[in-house]
């Protein structure tokens, strides 16, 4: 049996394994500063109620979800479930959407993660205008391409498609 | 049936051979449309499962989604759970899998389309009955095994 110490391709949670930022607060002012941080910003000409009610509609829809990973070899084995946990909160001037996740299974993870697991990815769609609003998202710079394809989707709204978890 | 709506397995490596999968037979009035969309290196498929009551299934089989278009019979009202899947494989990445399910109850007279995609890592599956006599249709939701 293979004991790992962290997800694979969960670089950011590497960083976050010991310091983990227990709120999505903490994890906006942790990210820049990691080594595998990273924060994208971008406008979409999208109503804001409109990304809003995309984030509403699509996170439980794609995210509420586990994954099961198993890694089998002549010597070694490794079973883990990584089960994701997406929250929306809106209000006249944010949408926020966190994605959080924890591991199961022989997988180590130092520390006290928070409560529904560390946090994963964090994307903030504020308005500008009537047809403009601003995204930002907080996540690890390798580990989450497809996620953060699939929020910048549902952000312009031109695929509204569900991430393939499976795909880093 | 597990709480959740989607199950995803990614099997990195020793994937097996023995799927247990067989051919849904196909029979019924054809009722639901399929249209398929995928990577060239996806394999889509259809499972069907008959909802026995009390939230538990009875596996009816599998069709391949390897074409463009495909019409499915699903007995009329009768809950079915329709679960797609989609895989892919490399040497490097191992064999993955993800899937969605959805509870579907056929009513007599409708017919159903099911557009299913998956482009790039992001998939799509949505159902849409439609009343042919109206002309008129309606997205309808996912809904999963918890909810019945």
């Amino acid at each position: 049996m293979k004991w790992s110490l962290l997800a694979p391709g969960a670089a950011l949670l590497g960083a976050c394994a010991i310091q983990h930022p227990q709120t999505a607060e903490e994890f906006r002012q942790y990210v820049p500063g990691a080594t595998f941080g990273k924060v994208q910003t971008f406008e979409v000409n999208r109503p804001f109620r409109e990304v809003a009610k995309t984030f509403q509609a699509k996170a439980p829809e794609c995210l509420n979800i586990a994954v099961r990973t198993v890694e089998t070899s002549n010597t070694s084995s490794t079973n883990i479930l990584t089960t994701y946990k997406p929250t929306v909160l809106v209000s006249e001037k944010k949408a926020e959407l966190h994605v959080q996740h924890s591991l199961k299974g022989n997988v180590i993870v130092p520390g006290k993660p928070p409560e529904g697991g560390d946090y994963y990815v964090v994307a903030d769609a504020t308005p500008l205008d009537r047809n403009r609003t601003r995204i930002d998202i907080y996540g690890p710079s390798i580990g989450a391409n497809t996620l953060v394809r699939a929020i910048t989707g549902w952000a312009t709204g031109e695929n509204v498609g569900c991430p393939d978890m499976t795909k880093r | 049936m597990g709480t959740r709506t989607w199950l995803v397995l990614a099997a990195l490596v020793g994937a097996t051979g023995c799927s247990g999968l067989k051919t849904y037979p196909n029979e019924a009035s054809k009722n639901v449309h399929v249209s398929t969309q995928v990577d060239p290196k996806v394999r889509a498929a259809l499972h069907v499962h008959e909802v026995t009551g009390a939230c538990t299934s009875r596996y009816q089989g599998t069709l391949a989604l390897d074409r463009p278009a495909l019409d499915v019979g699903i007995a009329a009202e009768q809950p079915t759970y329709l679960v797609v899947s989609f895989d892919t494989s490399s040497f490097m990445a191992g064999s993955r899998s993800t899937s969605v399910g959805t509870l579907i109850q056929p009513r007599a007279g409708y017919e159903y389309e099911l557009a299913v995609s998956y482009r790039q890592d992001i998939y799509n599956v949505a159902l849409r009955e439609i009343d042919r006599r109206k002309g008129v249709s309606r997205e309808l939701p996912r809904r999963p095994m918890t909810g019945c």
